[in-house]
């Protein structure tokens, strides 16, 4: 079992980078986009490729590992997380190379970041949680877990608030259609990610505790309506 | 309302509990719905109860301060590193155990409430309940047909057509029967040795025990055998109480409903089977369900 150990060890590894490259994405491809720069953009979707196979072969070993040392306990919650978080993982780079590939229309576009500081605020507290995600399933500490999961409900309402506050005539700033989908299709990437890191953060907490976090008042619904049938 | 069932085991059980004989149709969708069996244990009494039992050869400690319950209807795995004491703890059950000198227990140990270290307990009548398979099957040198007959006829069952039916039941049973229906009279030592340990099962079942006790079953025979063993297990569970001790971790994580891990002759973690194996709560078992010690 310690070669089980040594591949296990040698997965969360590769993991760790798969995160750091990803945040390395969004962090170019929220860049090019405020600042205009195309060629960035292009590159963040070009490196989406490399994430996108890493991500395949990080599946197969897990199948792999399952397959030949049917494991138990830790060891089986290890490999069902990376499972998740490593789908999770590719998720955000492929909402990140999405951002990469719409540099162009809004420079095309001529949108305006700086006349939406909810939109520069909604972009840098997705860089922050995804960080801060990448960091704890490094050390997989469950109550910063449980802070991110938090943490994200405030990225939801950046982005309703943004929507809503660009929706509204007077905060267009003279920007056509185009330019309002574009934002707002922007805007729920970045609001997608965070949902993606509380994805993550719940499988941390599943990771170091065996407990399933998802979805808490439909489980606790579920197991009053057993309760009252018995 | 509750309602008392008296099922194979002669343990009363209630209509919402799994392994009684009339599940509550809820419980069935969940089942059906999930995949997964539900576990209760409130609506049952244990069958098999251990109350600070400890077991001695002579001055060594065989297994110490074991106190744990095992429920009717299921099937309880014990797990651990060699010398741990969960054969002792096994052969305890049925007090096979007395056959070796110098031996003695402190503690309780009970089957159906009983008190088995009793003096007034009449041995035969507690192995006949209490049935057991060993590790290498051990067929007598008769035929298939004597050797699930012999315990039936020292029961003093005479008559050729009740016997003729225990014969076909437990061959039924233990999923033999399609295979030998035709040669009854073959030597059992010419069967195979999966046929050969699914005849001892059936040997054991011709008592109509309550409950069955598996040393190691499968650790003798080939994958084919003992898939055949284990689904076998998982049909017989409805009827009884199976306590089955294997180094094999993937057998326990499939058949059992319940593991019990043992080592250095103490209880480390007993609980139901799905939580021992995916989120065990003592480091000890953690570590030797996945490798790292034992």
């Amino acid at each position: 079992m310690a070669e089980l150990q040594e591949r296990l060890e040698k997965l969360i590894l590769r993991l760790d980078l798969m995160g750091m490259r990803v945040e390395q994405a969004l962090a170019d491809a929220t860049y090019a986009i405020i600042n205009g720069n195309i060629a960035l953009g292009q590159d963040v979707d070009r490196r989406d490729s490399a994430i996108d196979r890493e991500e395949v072969e990080i599946e197969q070993e897990c199948i792999r590992l399952l397959a030949l040392y049917q494991p138990a306990a830790i060891d089986l919650r290890t490999i069902c997380t990376i499972i998740k978080v490593n789908s999770d993982l590719e998720r955000i780079a492929d909402l990140a190379a999405g951002i990469g590939r719409r540099v162009k229309r809004a420079t095309e576009n001529q949108i305006d970041f700086e006349s939406y500081p909810g939109f520069g605020h909604l972009v840098s507290s997705t860089a922050d949680i995804l960080g801060w995600t990448v960091r704890t399933l490094k050390v997989a500490d469950a109550n910063t877990a449980r802070k991110i999961i938090k943490a994200d409900d405030d990225i939801d309402r950046c982005y309703r608030k943004f929507v809503s506050g660009i929706l509204s005539h007077e905060n267009r700033a003279g920007q056509g259609v185009e330019a309002i989908l574009t934002l707002i299709n922007l805007a729920k990437a970045l609001e997608r990610i965070g949902d993606h890191c509380t994805n993550i953060a719940e499988d941390i907490i599943f990771l170091k505790t065996g407990d399933i976090v998802r979805h808490p008042d439909a489980m606790k619904d579920h197991s009053h309506d057993k309760t009252a049938l018995q | 309302m509750e309602m008392t069932i008296l099922n194979k085991t002669g343990v009363p059980k209630t209509e919402d509990c799994p392994a009684c004989d009339n599940p509550n149709a809820t419980l069935i969708d969940e089942q059906e719905r999930t995949g997964q069996e539900t576990e209760t244990e409130d609506c049952c009494e244990p069958i098999i109860t251990s109350d600070k039992f400890y077991f001695y050869y002579g001055k060594k400690t065989g297994v110490q301060d074991i106190s744990m319950s095992i429920y009717p209807c299921s099937v309880t795995a014990i797990i651990g590193p060699s010398g741990c004491g969960k054969s002792t703890f096994l052969r305890s059950i049925n007090r096979m155990n007395d056959l070796i000198l110098h031996t003695h227990v402190k503690g309780t140990l009970a089957v159906n409430g009983q008190d088995i270290y009793d003096k007034r307990v009449n041995l035969v009548s507690l192995r006949q309940q209490v049935g057991m398979v060993f590790q290498r099957p051990n067929p007598f040198p008769k035929s298939i047909y004597d050797n699930i007959v012999y315990g039936p006829r020292l029961q003093g069952i005479r008559n050729r057509s009740e016997l003729d039916d225990i014969v076909e039941q437990c061959l039924r049973d233990s999923a033999l029967w399609d295979e030998v229906k035709d040669e009854l009279k073959k030597s059992a030592l010419a069967l195979s040795g999966g046929q050969q340990q699914r005849l001892c099962i059936a040997r054991a079942m011709a008592t109509k025990p309550k409950v069955l006790l598996m040393d190691e079953p499968c650790s003798a025979l080939d994958p084919v055998a003992t898939g055949k063993i284990e689904e076998l297990i998982h049909k017989l569970k409805v009827d009884y109480t199976i306590v089955i001790v294997t180094h094999n971790m993937q057998q326990a994580a499939r058949v059992s409903n319940r593991t019990a891990f043992f080592c250095m002759g103490e209880l480390i973690e007993y609980g139901l089977t799905k939580d021992v194996f995916t989120n065990p709560q003592n480091k000890q078992t953690e570590d030797y369900i996945t490798g790292r010690f034992g």
